[in-house]
């Protein structure tokens, strides 16, 4: 019986961490997809990049972050033909560039506070 | 490529026509990109095999790329579906209901009104309809139910039809005017000024001779044709049923057209008149069957291109099934 009771718990902290989880990346895809367009990108090869950097993201989540970004001028973009393909290019606006400078900025500020609650909690 | 490109289309389809040239690039270049990277580690790997190994049905897909998520009525788990099924629901309606308009009135003593009458309890039904289907979906989704119908998917599913050649939105927005303006003649709602001049008296009292239920079936035909017009303004490629749906309904044109044109007599004159224009009517009636004949030949023609096409289908990027 009290085995079953953990199991159940273990179940429901997997299920809640992996939503919570799926919030605190929700909210930093931005910054990462801002920050990677320095350079300039088309979709996919933007996927790749985060993935190779341990960011795993799916089209589905990245496309319409792209749209909305664009929507709100933080991006740019441009389409050109490659291999017989049209392809658009991405990159990040002068007003992005400038967002990105507050985010980061933002970014290592709530780090830090968060390290600091955790560090007091490990304590 | 054929079978990346007609999943490309089968997501695009979902999203609004606006949008759809756009990201059917982005998101078939992607696709492309993919299946290239996946075959550098597995050269004999299929699309099939990679869309089945890979990608979602294509309406959950397409659900995953929609942005404005606050303009749904219903949630973006179920959207497309509850698009989906409310434009079956709707089509249907109309189609039973013209079907019960021409047969109620083939048996009743005063045609017209009947016609009428069935089509006037369209438009209430119509809203019935849609508010059964909005309360069906608001009760799913209210109800935890997750759209696993579109978990059973193949990438053997896809036709390949659906790779054709796009629709030509002015070709489809001239049926649409032709239609209208044809019904609208014959619910005389507008009038053509056919005045004709002989011997420098002209006539305007002219009458159509054809039988009541030709009126009926050439109504029931526009309508039709209306509802298909505006049906294909929002499609983007020709698909299989739409090819077949044509070719069906060209060759009722051709079969009433024909029909009307072997009438011993189309026009005729009333009230009184001159040996002029007693000697114009038949050469009247002679250059308008001529013309009807012109009109069927042209319908012929675009049945046998749909048939031809349907047959041997040309994708968009020009290449040929064969």
């Amino acid at each position: 019986m009290k085995k079953q009771i953990n199991m159940d718990n273990q179940e429901r902290t997997g299920e809640i961490a992996d939503k919570l989880r799926l919030e605190l990346r929700r909210g930093a895809l931005p910054l990462a997809v801002l920050a990677q367009l320095k350079e300039e990108h088309y979709g996919y090869s933007l996927r790749k990049q985060l993935n190779a950097q341990g960011l795993d993201i799916d089209e589905g989540t990245l496309y319409p972050l792209i749209r909305r970004l664009e929507k709100q001028g933080l991006l740019n973009s441009e389409w050109r033909d490659d291999q017989k393909r049209k392809k658009r290019y991405y990159r990040i606006s002068p007003l992005g560039e400038s967002v990105l400078i507050v985010l980061v900025r933002r970014w290592n500020a709530l780090n830090e506070s968060i390290d600091g609650i955790l560090g007091e909690e490990e304590k | 490529m054929n079978l990346l490109k007609a999943y490309t289309h089968q997501v695009v389809s979902y999203h609004p026509p606006a949008d759809r040239d756009e990201l059917f690039a982005e998101i078939f270049d992607e696709l492309c990109e993919e299946y290239a990277d996946q075959c550098k580690n597995n050269p004999s790997l299929s699309e099939a095999a990679f869309l089945d190994a890979n990608k979602q049905h294509p309406m959950k897909y397409a659900t995953q790329l929609a942005t404005d998520s606050a303009s749904y009525l219903v949630g973006p788990q179920f959207y497309f579906s509850f698009l989906s099924t409310l434009k079956t629901g709707a089509s249907l309606t109309a189609g039973i209901y013209l079907v019960i308009a021409v047969i109620a009135s083939l048996g009743s003593a005063n045609q017209w009104r009947t016609f009428y009458g069935v089509l006037f309890e369209l438009p209430g039904t119509l809203l019935w309809v849609g508010a059964v289907i909005l309360g069906i979906f608001v009760a799913l989704e209210k109800g935890g139910e997750k759209a696993t119908w579109l978990d059973n998917w193949k990438a053997s599913d896809l036709s390949m039809a659906d790779s054709h050649q796009s629709i030509s939105r002015s070709e489809a927005f001239f049926d649409l005017g032709l239609s209208t303006i044809g019904l609208l003649w014959i619910f005389d709602i507008i009038q053509f000024p056919i005045v004709i001049g002989a011997d420098h008296e002209w006539y305007g009292s002219w009458m159509v001779l054809i039988p009541d239920w030709c009126w009926i079936a050439l109504a029931a035909l526009f309508i039709f044709d209306i509802g298909f017009s505006l049906l294909r303004m929002t499609r983007n490629l020709w698909t299989t049923r739409l090819r077949l749906t044509t070719i069906v309904t060209n060759i009722l044109w051709i079969a009433m057209i024909g029909f009307i044109a072997l009438q011993p007599q189309l026009l005729d004159v009333t009230g009184p008149v001159t040996e002029a224009i007693t000697d114009l009517v038949p050469i009247l009636n002679k250059t308008l069957k001529i013309s009807l004949v012109v009109v069927a030949a042209i319908v012929m023609w675009d049945t046998v291109t749909h048939i031809r096409r349907l047959l041997n289908p040309v994708f968009v990027d020009g290449s040929s099934a064969k």
